[in-house]
Parts: C-alpha cells; sequence; structure tokens
C-alpha cells in the first residue's frame, strides 16, 4: 500500500493488510499524534486496511 | 467498527454526526459557563484547526471578530494567514490583522537575530501583549484563545516542572485571577477537547488546511512536553484528561491563595507584574542592541 506521511511530506510503499493501529506500530507512529485517512474518509484504529490502498497520514499536533 | 446508530465510526465509537454533536457539547458547554450573549467576542486566529474550529463555534454564539497577530515568520505565518482570511470570508466573520512589524518595528524573524532569548519566548511576549492591547482597542469584553487540553495539560505540567506554582492559578478555562480594566478576560472554550478531537472535527468540517510546522517550534520546551504526555496516553490512555479533572479540581483552591497585585507598565501602561512589562525589557535590548 502507498502510505503519505504528511509531517515529513513523503510517500512510503508498505507491504501491509490488517489494522489501523497496527499499521502505525508498525511505523513506529504514536496514534494519539495522527489521523489516518482513505480516499477523504477519516479511519478508527480498528478500521482493516488491504495492500491496494492509499492512505495519508496527518499529524494533528499544531505545527507551533 | 459501527456507532450506536448503525453508521461507520470515524472516531473511536462514534460516526461523524454523532462525534461532530460531541465535540460542539463540549465547546458550548464551556463556552456558555464563561461568555454571555450580550459580549463582544474577540478571538485570537492563526488560521490553524484550533483557531477556525473555536471560531467558527463562538461566531454562532455572540458578536465575533477574529483578531490575527502576524508575527513575521517567513514561509509560515503568511501562509497560515491565507488559511485564515479565506474561512472568515467564507463564512462572514469580520477579521483584523495586525503585525509586530508595524506594532514593534521588526518582524520576530529580525527580533530573533539580535535578541539572544529562545524566540518562543519573544513571540509569546509580544504575541501576549498586542492581543490584548488590540482585544481592548476593538471593544472585546471577552478575548478568546483555541487553546484545547493537550496545550493545558502542557503548560500545567511544564508550570510544575520548573516550579513555577505561583503561574497556576491563573491557568483553567477562563484565566487570570485578578480583574482589571486594561486585561481582557481569557476564556478557551475547548478546554476538555483533545488535541486529536480537534483535529478531527476540523478534518470533518473541511477547515483544516495542509501542516505547516513554525520554524521556531524546536526551541521548544513544550515540544518536549508534549512529546512526553503524548507517549503517556498511549501507555496510560487517558492520562491528559486526568491532568485536566485533577488540575480543575484544585483550581478553585488555587485562585484563592494570595496573588501578586496587577502592575502597569511604566513605559507602556499594558498591565504586567513588574514595573517594566516584558515586552518593553525585550524592546530596549533591540533598540540598543
Amino acid at each position: 500500500m502507498k502510505v503519505f506521511i504528511e509531517r515529513v511530506n513523503k510517500t512510503k510503499t508498505v507491504q501491509f493488510k490488517g489494522k489501523v493501529k497496527d499499521l502505525l506500530k508498525r511505523l513506529n507512529i504514536n496514534p494519539v499524534v495522527v489521523l489516518v485517512v482513505r480516499n477523504s474518509e477519516l479511519l478508527t484504529e480498528d478500521d482493516v486496511l488491504s495492500n491496494k490502498d492509499e492512505i495519508k497520514i496527518m499529524s494533528v499536533v499544531s505545527g507551533g | 467498527m459501527k456507532c450506536k446508530c448503525r453508521k461507520k465510526a470515524v472516531f473511536q465509537n462514534l460516526c461523524k454526526d454523532h462525534f461532530c454533536t460531541a465535540v460542539e457539547a463540549k465547546v458550548i458547554k464551556t463556552m456558555k459557563k464563561y461568555v454571555k450573549p450580550t459580549d463582544k467576542v474577540i478571538v485570537a486566529v492563526s488560521g490553524g484547526k484550533d483557531s477556525l474550529t473555536v471560531l467558527s463555534l463562538v461566531s454562532k454564539h455572540a458578536k465575533t471578530i477574529a483578531l490575527c497577530i502576524d508575527e513575521g515568520i517567513a514561509q509560515y505565518r503568511d501562509i497560515t494567514i491565507q488559511d485564515m482570511v479565506t474561512f472568515c470570508k467564507k463564512n462572514n466573520v469580520e477579521y483584523v490583522i495586525v503585525s509586530f512589524k508595524d506594532e514593534y518595528g521588526k518582524t520576530l524573524d529580525e527580533m530573533t537575530k539580535i535578541l539572544k532569548e529562545n524566540p518562543c519566548t519573544i513571540c509569546g511576549a509580544f504575541r501576549r501583549h498586542l492581543l490584548n492591547k488590540k482585544a481592548r482597542e476593538l471593544g472585546a469584553t471577552v478575548l478568546v484563545t483555541g487553546h484545547n487540553m493537550d496545550d493545558e495539560s502542557q503548560a500545567i505540567m511544564m508550570n510544575l516542572m520548573r516550579h513555577q506554582l505561583d503561574i497556576l492559578p491563573r491557568l483553567g478555562p477562563k484565566t487570570g485571577v485578578i480583574k482589571d480594566d486594561r486585561f481582557i478576560q481569557r476564556v478557551k472554550p475547548l478546554y476538555f477537547v483533545s488535541e486529536k478531537e480537534v483535529a478531527a472535527y476540523a478534518f470533518l468540517k473541511g477547515f483544516n488546511s495542509a501542516y505547516k510546522e513554525c520554524p521556531y517550534a524546536f526551541h521548544a520546551y513544550r515540544a518536549s512536553v508534549c512529546n512526553f504526555l503524548n507517549n503517556a496516553e498511549v501507555l496510560y490512555p487517558g492520562a491528559k484528561q486526568r491532568i485536566i479533572n485533577k488540575f480543575m479540581k484544585k483550581l478553585l483552591i488555587l485562585k484563592k491563595s494570595p496573588v501578586k497585585d496587577i502592575n502597569y507598565c511604566r513605559t507602556c501602561s499594558e498591565p504586567c507584574v513588574g514595573d517594566i512589562c516584558k515586552v518593553c525589557q525585550l524592546l530596549e535590548k533591540l533598540w540598543t542592541s
């Protein structure tokens, strides 16, 4: 799947299928500080992702 | 996961409608406690998710003007100001922009090259000074800010870790201890809403903008405390909420503790703790450097 990480403005390709919370664990991202979005739809940590998904990980922490 | 209404959940176990209603209920409860419909409200707005969220909700409750401070941070504030202007025009909210350059003669970028202080200390002092002064000039009875539960739990922890216990009574959803005509009462309607909830609400309402990081943010002691609390939140879910809840129980007692009288700065007449306010001290250094 393609994962766009907004804070670093980079897209990563990751082999993954499973729950959002497990992807964040794999990417070593604290779930408290991000929102995960697929096709402009906000996902919960229990939503399931497929390997074909394109997702965006948005930072919730204010930039300044 | 499904919401209780059987729609797909978007945040924890709530669908979009139920989540937004829950956030609005928390904000409106805090706002109605401290802001009267007859108040003239100035909302301090940067163009970020917190200030746009609070502006959207407060402007439905009372007569509101958005007040934006342009500190003069290249590649950052000019972008967020554009987000603020777009939002205000779309939602028919009056707005005022004032800048460090016009008021103090220099941008924050210029000040940081001259002064040897932490940029966040300089920015915070000038921003608070200008917000209070302009809000008063605009006839405000209340100055609303977009501080959320994360901001406040960080402020509590920072003051505890620096043993600045005398500052604690000034915190809370309605700031300040002593009433003073020259000090505009500050209210934080997002006080009981977490940063993640505000970000989700702003996203769902369509007022989020692209992530922008202040180039000075890494200097801040706050950034370290923020990371510490976010890591604690993973290990102990609800940690920030518990800090706020426990603090609120102590706040009434803290506000009764003896406090220093408000003085007026001998140079600019703005309310301050000592004889000369921090801004006038910094300006003196700027002009003599």
